[in-house]
């Protein structure tokens, strides 16, 4: 209050106002206004910082130098191993399987992860807040069993059904959509492991929802629908962006189920980035130029965060929502 | 922004506050058909495919498609011989191991970056993000050299890389829900002199439960289901975790379906106790209001 | 009170738990001393080799118990390494990469001793195998394996050969008479033509193809071994040092699988052929007694005895016979001259360069060599023994007859794939050449071979690949 004061009597005519600003320049430890880097901050931060400095960022710069390497996991280079400059680059660049891969990636990113996984995680945190506690209880845990599956399992139940209770169920038996139809089935197989973490971040969501706010829409007269549009869906809104990012992360570092299920095959109908990152670096034992690719994965994963950070912006600017 | 104090009471989460008056029962009736009708038809959609599971862990002559099971509980015998279940314990720690390595990291982080100023927070929450993109395999060779040096090719380190693998994640999950908190609780508790930790543990933690919940299965369950890193980091094979000891079953000339498929089954249950024991976040109906403030 | 007494029980159990923890966070150093005594690191797989983890298990203790005895100041160490093939090679390939964690013994497959060789992490053992009984009775060609620029890097441990696999009881229902052994491929072909005729519902001839099962496949299925048997089986240019990928061979191969898939003589659902587990899945394929001919490893015999049981079938030898895999027309090979044709496999035991142990080291892979071990291998993984005196031993002949002996004979004319890494991306195309066949028969094999060249071209590069006439 005196700086205030202090400030308002040396500049002038104006009669001293409390609220006013100081309109001298204090220095930065005693101004109110400008948020301050509070140094207890430091420890909060410490553990997640060293942790991921060392252990994960680390290695991802080193796998980018490793990529411009002649590395092998076996032979002559994989030993004394040497800076080769763009060579790597300019294989990439002729690859005829990594446009494809970049391609499939796409697609089994945006079906698996955006639409299959967030919309069915969604469809069923929606509907597990009103049904039976006893259906909402077992499909929970049937949908988390599908989660928490480990790898080799799911490609295994997976490839039974596509090769045999599905074929069974649509009448042909005779019929393999894992051979016909490879990319849907690994996508399927995706959706149907990552669906129960979208499932838990959309349940949890909708808890923080204040009843008034449903009970008020319902007072207001609005049906089941009108509701879900208007209220409930803007009020995810931030959670269903963050879902759709998550996703879409954890479907592009995915490559074990797809691995495991059709190794990229057959030929190259299901080899993603990360798949073909792996076949190049564990089965060709060309360790670098595997890394090379693994690091084209980071680089996407580094745009899509990107854009969906200038969505997050531009939704919350434009609607002024609740975060 | 917010006008109500949510109550961070969990004995009020599962049923609707009688102090509050019923809505009419014909539009409940009729959303609670639908959601039911909902939840049955893609609780079988997921369970088609676990049909084989179920089936293949008690017929005697398993096999890679789905048929009729000749009845048996051999399979599950054959799950629980040699040293399997001591890879089911070797799971349970390392994945308890990650998610508490990771969780209580990802906590301090979170409640840093939504609650102070941070330089270049946008920035930085961006990368971490970035970073959960990052395919295990392109870290595992420069993570193996580096253990390798310093002698850590063993359980506990192999964990808590795990656990960092699943950091990232972790941060902006449980940040998006320590944003929701309404600030005046805080506020109050500082009034009260309540100093950073205590604020975090009392006030803050409680509230952003369900998100935490929901970090603590997401960083369990990726460290529980990994091969790839146990299968490289850990060298003394009586350390390693239940998915290396799954292969056991994919021997190179003959595969143990049914074996395989009980094992799975019993690898699942450690996992559904955890989320029906974290269940309560997740189930029931909206969170109510306490005393609405003024 | 109460609280006192829990906390205490409490921090007991924590510092019992944080003593068992500290246990698990340190690597077990590879090499060194412990009690004074010399520490000698074995590592195998622990999965892939012997029929079942178990016989792993039991045959590795077996012969270090037996070492230990022999030399008590020398403790083994155990390093059983799980998973695939890829995974096994990659996991070996990381301990080399330390001397803190290269292995002193380890077993290794033969397939990539080329690369294994040049990265400098074996051991020449040549002043080794000079002083032992046994190397002089393994055939040249075994021996050949693990020669490089005339030095032995590694010791045979088990070969696997292939050969035809024909169900007695389907051929004589189709009126084909036994014992069968073609001569060239067209009989074959006749033999196929006949089964279809007189049982439809059987798979005639079962050839596994496509990329799923991986490039270790190839030693096991129709693709390789047909392609030994063709009018030119080069896959590596060891005069050009470069990679064939058109020939005569490839394309006769190509049309194999072709014939095979325009008469409807393979697997009508194609599940399993183009199954990743196919190579695992075969044994129990053939039980199931759905199969006419297929083209089979040695093992499969061994995996139908009562004490492996992978799966048990005992009515496997009553039901199946073998028949040596001719060459297209009859001709002798290039190469070793032989009218018949197989492909080598093998997995070896190697001594790591770092090692600071070499005469334990040395001393082990003996005791590993001696009859009784090597019988035993033979059994529990289903080898052939690289010792010729083994093959008629009634131990080995009398495991699994008549398939272990048979299959022991054809050693001599059986050759090897190249053991260079750049092998995987050769077998990548040639499989999805096959795969593309299989999924569609309307192909021709002009487009597959097309397929195979533009792949593998892709992939190493216009300089490193080659077409032969």
């Amino acid at each position: 209050m005196e700086a205030a004061q202090q400030a308002s009597a040396e500049v002038g005519t104006r009669p001293p106002s409390p609220f006013a600003a100081p309109e001298v320049a204090l220095p930065a430890s005693q101004r109110l206004d400008k948020a301050r880097f509070d140094w207890s901050s430091i420890p909060l931060l410490l553990p997640a910082v060293v942790l991921l400095a060392v252990l994960f960022l680390g290695p991802v710069v080193y796998s980018f130098y490793l990529g411009l390497t002649n590395l092998t996991l076996i032979g002559p280079t994989s030993h004394h191993f040497s800076f080769t400059g763009t060579a790597n680059l300019s294989r990439l660049i002729h690859d005829p399987v990594f446009p494809k891969s970049l391609y499939l990636t796409a697609i089994f990113v945006v079906g698996s992860g955006v639409v299959g996984a967030t919309v069915l995680g969604l469809v069923l945190a929606l509907a597990m807040q009103r049904a039976v506690r006893a259906v909402s209880g077992v499909v929970g845990i049937i949908v988390m069993v599908a989660f928490m599956l480990p790898p080799v399992t799911v490609a295994l139940v997976w490839y039974a059904t596509s090769t045999g209770t599905l074929p069974a169920l649509v009448g042909s038996p005779q019929s393999d959509f894992l051979q016909s139809l490879p990319l849907v089935v690994v996508s399927a197989a995706d959706t149907w492991s990552l669906t129960g973490l979208a499932m838990l971040l959309f349940a949890a969501a909708l808890r923080n929802i204040p009843r008034e706010v449903i009970e008020y829409a319902e007072l207001e007269n609005a049906n089941a629908v009108q509701r879900l549009s208007k209220v409930v869906i803007p009020l995810l809104r931030p959670t269903i962006i963050t879902t759709v990012l998550l996703m879409t992360l954890l479907a592009l570092a995915n490559f074990t189920v797809v691995y495991i299920m059709t190794a990229g095959g057959p030929g190259s109908a299901s080899m993603i980035l990360p798949v073909y990152s792996y076949q190049q670096a564990f089965s060709f034992d060309n360790l670098a130029y595997g890394a090379l690719i693994g690091n084209v994965t980071v680089v996407l994963a580094g745009i899509f965060s990107f854009l969906y950070a200038r969505l997050v912006r531009a939704r919350a600017r434009e609607a002024g929502g609740i975060t | 922004m917010s006008i109500v104090r949510i109550s961070a009471d969990s004995t009020l989460s599962d049923g609707p506050n009688p102090a509050l008056a019923p809505v009419q029962p014909r539009r409940v009736t009729g959303g609670k058909a639908i959601s039911n009708v909902v939840l049955l038809v893609l609780g079988a959609l997921f369970l088609m495919p676990l049909l084989w599971l179920i089936f293949a862990s008690v017929d005697s002559h398993a096999g890679p498609t789905i048929e009729l099971p000749r009845f048996t509980l051999d399979q599950f015998k054959a799950a629980v011989s040699g040293d399997n279940l001591r890879a089911l314990l070797n799971s349970l720690l390392i994945s308890t191991i990650a998610t508490i390595v990771s969780t209580v990291a990802a906590i301090f982080a979170a409640y840093a970056f939504s609650r102070r100023h941070i330089p270049w927070r946008g920035p930085a929450l961006l990368f971490i993000l970035m970073l959960a993109g990052v395919p295990v395999p392109i870290l595992i060779v420069p993570i193996y050299e580096l253990f390798a040096n310093y002698g850590f090719l063993a359980l506990v380190p192999a964990a808590i890389f795990l656990g960092v693998t699943s950091l990232p994640f972790e941060i902006w999950i449980i940040k998006n829900f320590i944003d929701a908190v309404p600030t005046d609780l805080e506020e109050a508790a500082r009034l009260e002199q309540a100093n950073t930790l205590q604020v975090l543990l009392r006030v803050v933690l409680p509230v952003a439960m369900p998100g935490i919940a929901a970090a603590v299965i997401f960083g369990f369950i990726n460290a529980w289901g990994n091969f790839l890193v146990p299968l490289i980091l850990i060298v003394a094979s009586s350390q390693q975790p239940a998915p290396v000891a799954l292969f056991g079953f994919f021997a190179n000339d003959v595969i143990r379906y049914g074996a395989m498929a009980a094992y799975s089954i019993l690898y699942s249950v450690p996992v559904v106790i955890l989320y029906l024991a974290l269940g309560r976040f997740f189930r029931g109906g909206f969170v109510l209001g306490g005393a609405v403030r003024g | 009170m109460i609280r006192k007494r829990s906390l205490r029980r409490g921090a007991m159990v924590a510092a019992v738990a944080v003593g068992l923890l500290v246990a698990a966070c340190t690597s077990p150093a590879a090499t060194g001393t412990q009690n004074g005594k010399q520490v000698l690191t074995v590592a195998y797989s622990s999965e892939y080799v012997f029929l079942t983890p178990q016989l792993a298990t039991q045959w590795w203790h077996a012969v270090g118990s037996e070492f230990e005895k022999k030399y008590p100041n020398v403790t083994v160490r155990y390093e059983p390494i799980p998973g695939g093939y890829n995974d096994f090679n990659s996991k070996l390939a990381l301990l080399y990469r330390t001397s803190a964690t290269a292995p002193d013994v380890a077993e290794l497959p033969s397939a990539l001793m080329g690369e294994w060789v040049s990265s400098g992490d074996l051991l020449a053992l040549n002043k080794y195998v000079a002083t032992s009984s046994w190397w002089s009775n393994y055939p040249e060609s075994v021996k050949a394996e693990t020669t490089i620029n005339g030095k032995v890097y590694a010791i045979n441990h088990g070969e696997n050969t292939e050969a035809l696999y024909y169900n007695v009881p389907m051929f004589k229902q189709a009126g084909i008479p036994v014992p069968w052994q073609p001569h060239n491929w067209q009989q074959i072909y006749a033999a196929a033509a006949k089964i279809h005729a007189a049982l439809p519902n059987v798979t005639a001839f079962f050839a596994a193809g496509g990329t799923a099962p991986g490039v270790g496949a190839i030693q096991y299925n129709a693709s390789g071994n047909m392609l030994q048997g063709s009018t030119n089986p080069t896959i590596y240019d060891q005069k050009t040092h470069k990679w064939v990928v058109d020939s005569s061979g490839i394309r006769e191969t190509l049309g194999f699988y072709l014939k095979l898939a325009q008469n409807g003589w393979q697997n009508p659902t194609l599940t399993e052929a183009l199954s990743p587990n196919v190579v695992a899945n075969a044994p129990g394929d053939l039980a199931k007694g759905n199969i006419a001919i297929a083209v089979g490893s040695n093992y499969y015999g061994t995996a139908w005895v009562k004490s492996v049981c992978g799966p048990c079938w005992s009515q496997g030898a009553s039901t199946m016979a073998v028949a040596k895999i001719p060459t297209i027309n009859g001709q002798a090979s290039p190469g070793n001259g032989s009218s018949y044709a197989s492909l080598l496999g093998c997995w070896d035991l190697a001594i790591g360069a770092a090692t600071q142990h070499a005469q334990a080291a040395w001393n082990f892979i003996n005791v590993a060599q001696e009859e009784g071990n090597m019988l035993s291998a033979a059994k529990g993984a289903g080898f052939v023994p690289p010792d010729d005196q083994y093959w008629s031993a009634p131990s080995y002949a009398g495991v699994a007859p008549p398939f272990t002996h048979f299959f022991a004979t054809l050693l001599p004319y059986s050759r090897l794939a190249p053991e260079l890494s750049q092998y995987s991306v050769w077998g990548t195309g040639f499989e999805q050449a096959t795969g593309a066949i299989m999924s569609n028969p309307n192909t021709t094999v002009q487009a597959a071979a097309t397929i195979m060249k533009n792949y593998i071209t892709g992939q190493m590069g216009a300089s490193q690949v080659e077409s032969l006439p």
